[in-house]
């Protein structure tokens, strides 16, 4: 049996050849993200409590507080921290633009399975931001997408996000249109909870938290992962009953 | 530049130790085996969020050759009854009926809450039915001798070195990996050799069929022909026993670019004839120091 160093390494090397020897899946840009339609989707910048600095991907989301955004657990929470408060959602980015300004979090919240276990088959954020420089609540600047829970997985998707890892840059949204729910990860068998969704989409790091999207505006999902050896599947937690919880809790918070 | 990449599974990682990671939430483990047809053994397990029926034809608990295929159903379970579908390969519906015999496992240090295990015995009764893929084996059961053991997971801690190397003492270990994923299935080789020493090869797959999870793993053993390579790891021939078929090769040139083809493949149970060379696999030739 080999150990573990070297499955790590292997592991490093078959991320490292990933995009070498692979053909791009039908991912588009979306060369005008502030256009209606697009302007909800978005760039989180964070830093952890040490000081590290992250990128991933959000959504705005229609709820009672008029400024809720959805991402993966792991972009507010990751390996025993929490992200800490420069924790800003810029929706509508494009080439370092910022169209509708940043919308700084206040609250932020994971569901028990990643915040206790950092299981992936709830792999699921939100957080609560404040209003941007000219005074405006999220969801009236840019709009909202509409949560949607204990759905059939058997969807077809359109995939949000901003992947910044090769062969992306992150300069603006990008676009994985109607692709279909392939199947679960073995993974997600072995662990509690819902079993995750795997999809065809290529996206890299950064697009954490891109939103899966059926029927135009009803998201029905978060990116949440990959294999370093196949770029070409995009793995995502199913929304069930923690992440509805969890987002009836978030949409409540002022 | 956040998107967790998932590590890559060890190659003889064991899926029922997997089951039992302390994420479980439940608070025992259900288990019966029972003998299966052409030689196989019957296993299973459940926990609280899966039940899984491993077939194992291998002898001993630490065995040079053998064959194994896990299939993992993601149910819930309750109380001290296992209950779950495999669809076309079969379902458990037993429950148990303890005999009032308890045994118990070491004590560990070191642990949170409990610092060993506890094993009720008794049988399982109601209905198992199973059949392997293509049929290489099968099973059925109304009554059935088991253990429900308690808790599913020790949270205890350990210290020291699990694995010590001794760099340059004997001879030089040469290894090979190879690995292929394409969305959900996914297979690895790995191959080792110790000096003129037998090598050993090991060949795993990971899928998912719709509801089941599905794991396979071959382990065997072949002399010492069967993995060359030389010093300069410029290339390696790989032609292990059954129930591998064919050859592999590695060939390395001097610009660093890999070439791993040949008609090598491997049976698992239920998989037949899996290929394990081509330019869809990625590979690794090492050697210790």
């Amino acid at each position: 049996m080999p150990n573990v160093r070297r499955v790590v390494a292997v592991c490093a090397l078959l991320a490292s050849l990933a995009f070498a020897g692979s053909a791009r899946a039908a991912t588009e840009t979306i060369a005008e993200p502030a256009a209606p339609g697009f302007s909800q989707y978005g760039v989180i910048f964070g830093t952890d409590s040490a000081g590290e600095r992250f990128r991933c991907s959000g959504t705005s989301v229609e709820a009672p507080n008029l400024s809720l955004v959805v991402t993966a657990g792991h972009c507010v929470y990751d390996e025993g921290r929490w992200a800490s408060r420069k924790w800003v959602f810029v929706p509508g980015y494009r080439y370092g633009e910022r169209p509708f300004g940043a919308f700084v979090a206040h609250w932020i919240g994971t569901t028990p399975g990643w915040l206790h276990h950092e299981n992936l088959n709830y792999d699921v954020g939100m957080a609560v931001v404040g209003r941007n420089e000219r005074g405006q609540t999220l969801a009236a600047a840019v709009g909202a997408d509409r949560f949607v829970s204990g759905l059939s997985p058997a969807q077809d998707f359109d995939v949000y996000g901003y992947p910044v890892a090769r062969p992306f840059t992150g300069a603006t949204l990008q676009r994985c249109p109607q692709v279909p729910f392939e199947g679960h990860g073995f993974e997600a068998f072995t662990q509690s909870g819902p079993l995750d969704l795997a999809i065809p989409c290529e996206v890299t790091g950064g697009a954490s938290g891109g939103a899966w999207v059926i029927s135009g505006n009803r998201i029905d999902g978060v990116t949440s992962n990959g294999y370093g050896d196949d770029p070409l599947t995009d793995y995502g937690p199913y929304f069930g009953k923690a992440v509805a919880r969890l987002y009836h809790e978030a949409g409540r918070v002022r | 530049m956040r998107r967790l990449l998932r590590g890559c599974l060890p190659l003889t990682v064991a899926v029922l130790g997997l089951l039992l990671s302390p994420a479980s939430g439940s608070a025992s483990v259900e288990h019966f085996g029972l003998g299966g047809s052409h030689g196989y053994r019957i296993s299973v397990l459940a926990v609280g969020f899966s039940t899984s029926i491993q077939a194992t034809r291998a002898k001993g608990s630490n065995p040079k050759r053998g064959a194994w295929v896990d299939y993992i159903a993601h149910v819930k379970q309750g109380g001290t009854n296992i209950e779950a579908s495999f669809g076309e390969l079969g379902r458990v519906e037993m429950r148990f009926r303890p005999s009032g015999r308890v045994s118990y496992g070491p004590r560990q240090r070191g642990c949170h809450g409990p610092d060993r295990f506890s094993h009720r015995h008794g049988v399982f009764v109601g209905s198992f039915e199973f059949q392997g893929e293509g049929g290489f084996t099968a099973a059925h059961a109304d009554r059935v001798k088991g253990t429900v053991s308690t808790p599913d997971a020790l949270h205890c801690a350990h210290s020291g070195e699990a694995h010590r190397s001794h760099p340059g003492a004997g001879p030089k270990r040469t290894s090979f990996e190879a690995g292929s994923r394409s969305g959900l299935v996914a297979h690895y080789l790995y191959a080792s050799r110790r000096g003129d020493d037998p090598a050993t090869f090991v060949a795993t797959a990971y899928e998912s069929k719709g509801r089941l999870g599905i794991f396979r793993k071959v382990l065997a053993r072949g002399p010492a022909a069967s993995f060359a390579s030389d010093s300069a790891l410029s290339f390696a021939t790989l032609e292990p026993p059954p129930p591998f078929s064919g050859s592999g090769y590695l060939r390395r040139e001097a610009s660093g670019a890999k070439t791993w083809s040949g008609s090598l493949a491997v049976s698992f149970p239920g998989a037949p004839d899996v290929p394990l060379a081509g330019p869809a696999f990625r590979t690794w030739l090492a050697r210790s120091w």
